[in-house]
């Protein structure tokens, strides 16, 4: 009941603040720049998150990376994935690419049974490459407004930047998760906690080195990490249907673009 | 790195033979012979366990033979290139390029053990620049893919996995500025380029 009640107040926050958006319009900003209303909440946000990736979370990840050798980390990896493929075929359905969806479907399928749960990615090897979709890229698909428009920038507790546009496709995600719904449906809850928590190590894990660089050739961290997602999501959302950089051959075409505006 | 050399070839092949059309082949061609050569010398000082004032030497001849940085430090100022004194452009122009070699310097020192390949050239839609495709290859089997943006035989604009390194600067110095001033920046940068 209460986590029925959270979603609800979520879902309001999220309609407070698109009705802002459309009421307020758009502020004075340089071409391709981020909107960011919510400027002062959102940096006090940061720092929050910051200081809990400083003391918990990378500490944590560091320690994964020196402890756990690449093959098992890869394995994390590939299972982790794995339970993501239904939402990334949902995704691929709702943008209008049944096939797509097609070999999405018939990855997850080929990866949980032959790939041991999902642990190795048997389906790229016979020629299933992999996909990464998710709904606030569909929105974004669906939407009129340039990619780069996600609606008010956001810093969410503990999952860091965002916006109005992919805040609601994360809940939306979180609520159609089959994962969610079968381990809430066998009592098994516990395991979506596993879950989440591996996937916080195996992300951070990945972005350490881009993050680090970031903060490192940065002056003002929080705008820069601003405008770095924003550009990343209107990336994935141009390139829908596009294949994950890893399997996509260097010739494919599709990857050419460059933010630079003038 | 030899198939991706006998592609390299096989393209390089294909563009003189099509050069008797227009320029636009050559110029891709140029393009992505620029990118190509500027990373061999990336990988050559890397694997040569070159030491940080080593490679910071071979960063900024590379970097100045390559790099449009008259250009790309107007494009990061944004509108705040018209309103900066003479005194201050050049100041800043000074300080944002020792602040960039050295960011990059530091960045390349962790490339060990990875492979770099040029793909595909393609012609930007404002006509006058060509886009390199490129991919880095990480000991972990993942791949970073990095665009090159090439405007008269120079480097403009570099993009990893999607977002561009000019637009991400011109954010992050657009709130330094109004934070602190064009003086800041500039006092922010010469700390930065050490």
């Amino acid at each position: 009941m209460s986590r029925r009640l959270t979603a609800f107040a979520r879902m309001t926050l999220m309609s407070a603040l698109v009705a802002s958006t459309l009421a307020t319009g758009c502020a004075t900003r340089e071409p391709g720049e981020a909107w960011d209303p919510l400027e002062v909440p959102n940096r006090f946000m940061f720092a929050i998150n910051r200081t809990i990736d400083t003391f918990l979370l990378r500490p944590v990840t560091v320690a994964y990376r020196e402890a756990v050798p690449q093959p098992v980390r890869n394995g994390v990896h590939n299972a982790l994935a794995n339970l993501g493929e239904p939402i990334t075929a949902l995704s691929e359905i709702a943008q209008g690419e049944p096939s797509r969806a097609a070999t999405t479907i018939a990855r997850f399928i080929v990866n949980s049974t032959v790939g041991f749960l999902g642990l190795f990615d048997v389906a790229k090897e016979i020629g299933l490459a992999p996909s990464k979709e998710d709904f606030g890229q569909t929105i974004g698909v669906w939407a009129k407004a340039p990619p780069e428009d996600g609606g008010p920038y956001l810093v969410l507790p503990l999952l860091g930047p965002s916006n109005a546009r992919d805040a609601v496709g994360l809940l939306v995600d979180y609520l159609a998760d089959p994962f969610r719904i079968v381990t809430r449906e066998l009592d098994v809850e516990y395991l979506m906690y596993v879950r989440t928590g591996a996937h916080a190590v195996d992300v951070r894990s990945r972005t350490l080195q881009a993050l680090d660089d970031i903060e490192k050739s940065s002056l003002d961290y929080y705008t820069a990490v601003r405008s770095a997602y924003t550009q990343k999501r209107a990336a994935d959302i141009r390139h829908k249907g596009a294949l994950l950089s890893s399997a996509a051959p260097l010739s494919s075409p599709g990857r050419a673009e460059i933010g630079l505006a003038r | 790195m030899f198939a991706l050399k006998r592609r390299i070839a096989a393209r390089l092949l294909a563009a003189t033979v099509l050069a008797v059309l227009p320029t636009g082949a050559a110029m891709a061609q140029d393009a992505a012979r620029i990118v190509d050569g500027m990373a061999g010398r990336i990988l050559a000082v890397v694997k040569a366990g070159a030491s940080e004032e080593q490679r910071r030497r071979e960063m900024t001849s590379l970097f100045r033979d390559n790099f449009d940085i008259a250009a790309i430090g107007r494009l990061v100022l944004g509108r705040h290139w018209n309103t900066a004194t003479a005194d201050q452009r050049e100041k800043f122009m000074t300080a944002f390029e020792r602040a960039e070699i050295k960011a990059y310097s530091d960045r390349f020192g962790e490339y060990a053990g990875h492979t770099f390949g040029v793909g595909k050239v393609t012609a930007h839609a404002n006509g006058t620049s060509q886009l390199v495709n490129s991919a880095l290859s990480l000991p972990s089997g993942a791949v970073v893919r990095i665009l090159w943006e090439i405007a008269g035989g120079k480097v403009v604009d570099i993009s990893v996995e999607g977002v561009s390194m000019g637009l991400t600067r011109r954010s992050d110095f657009s709130a330094f500025i109004q934070q602190n001033g064009m003086d800041g920046l500039i006092a922010a940068l010469a700390r930065k380029g050490g």
